[in-house]
């Protein structure tokens, strides 16, 4: 009866909607991650798995449906914010022999902005500034105020303004 | 002390329209489908006839939202109406599609994006189109009259009437009808 009990509360938790919602999830969640900063917005239907090894900085954003798979580390800067329907891996499913020895933490950098349905994979650091646009699969890294986009991502522009981007 | 009250006022309201969106939208079976159809017609700014809204299929800003006759919205698909959205007659949305209709604005890069709004761009999708699952149709964009979006396609451009489109960036693979 008590497993159903923490099921039914854990739902409603994940699921309420509002101001309401954001501010009981923040209250949960806190405790459970390695490191949260002040006003993290959790919006609902979020799955994080080994919240242990995530860690947040403050005024970070998640979208709706968001999963977070935090196994091997996933740490996110100041002011980002992660959008709608996003995934993110740090555990691959198959490496070769050869790259065994490669990380698998994912890195996301301050004021970084990773649009809906994007899907960031293991061992990947995002430099601070950069956007990453809507439905990309990120695969290699992103350097700082690169625009990156598509299946893989490439970076396609630069988030500068005109006078500094060919430096 | 008034401004005060109405704030709050108006974040009880927000909340409760919520949570009684959320406990709509997430009710299965036909009773569900009957209940979201009445839901959403008093909430669309226009409604046609015989609207189909799937489970947890969400709608933000409705009172921007207009849809034509025979509009199938599936599971878990959302529409963001908050730039204006236009959906024409018999146009079907697959699962899990995402329709948006704003930006953020990125004007200054060592702003934290948050603080600098949004710009708001409409969508129109005409009629009898078809729209597929994990399809994303990014703001300002207008589709023609019987295009199919094939699944996972995420659009960045305006596409003319009887297109078939795929793939990220989405291109034309064919017309319709020829």
């Amino acid at each position: 009866m008590g497993e159903e009990i923490n099921g039914i509360v854990s739902w409603l938790l994940r699921n309420l909607p509002g101001n309401t919602g954001t501010f009981l999830r923040y209250i949960a969640y806190k405790g459970k991650l390695k490191s949260c900063g002040k006003k993290v917005i959790f919006a609902t239907n979020m799955h994080i798995k080994h919240p242990k090894n995530l860690v947040l900085g403050s005024n970070v954003i998640f979208g709706w449906d968001v999963v977070i798979d935090a196994e091997n580390g996933v740490s996110i800067g100041d002011w980002s914010g992660i959008a709608h329907g996003c995934v993110v891996l740090s555990k691959r499913m198959y490496t070769p022999d050869d790259q065994k020895e490669k990380k698998e933490s994912v890195t996301v950098g301050n004021n970084v902005w990773v649009g809906a349905n994007c899907i960031l994979d293991a061992g990947i650091t995002i430099g601070n500034n950069a956007i990453i646009s809507a439905g990309s699969v990120v695969k290699a890294d992103v350097p700082d105020y690169g625009i990156a986009a598509g299946n893989p991502a490439r970076v396609v522009s630069w988030n500068k303004k005109s006078s500094e981007s060919k430096s | 002390m008034k401004q005060r009250f109405r704030d709050i006022k108006w974040i009880i309201d927000n909340n409760v329209w919520l949570t009684a969106t959320w406990l709509v939208s997430s009710l299965p079976g036909k009773f569900g489908y009957k209940l979201r159809e009445l839901w959403w017609r008093k909430n669309l700014k226009s409604c046609g006839s015989n609207p189909v809204f799937g489970l947890l299929s969400r709608i933000q800003n409705p009172d921007k939202c207009e849809l034509g006759q025979n509009v199938t919205i599936m599971y878990d698909s959302y529409l963001n109406a908050s730039g204006g959205l236009i959906i024409g007659n018999n146009v079907k949305i697959g699962n899990r599609a995402k329709i948006w209709t704003d930006n953020h604005l990125f004007t200054d890069p060592d702003k934290p994006f948050m603080l600098q709004g949004f710009e708001y761009k409409s969508v129109a999708i005409g009629d009898n189109t078809e729209i597929g699952s994990c399809s994303f149709i990014k703001a300002g964009i207008t589709i023609g009259a019987g295009c199919k979006l094939l699944p996972g396609s995420i659009l960045y451009k305006s596409i003319p009437d009887n297109c078939i489109v795929a793939g990220n960036p989405a291109v034309i693979i064919a017309r319709a009808g020829k």
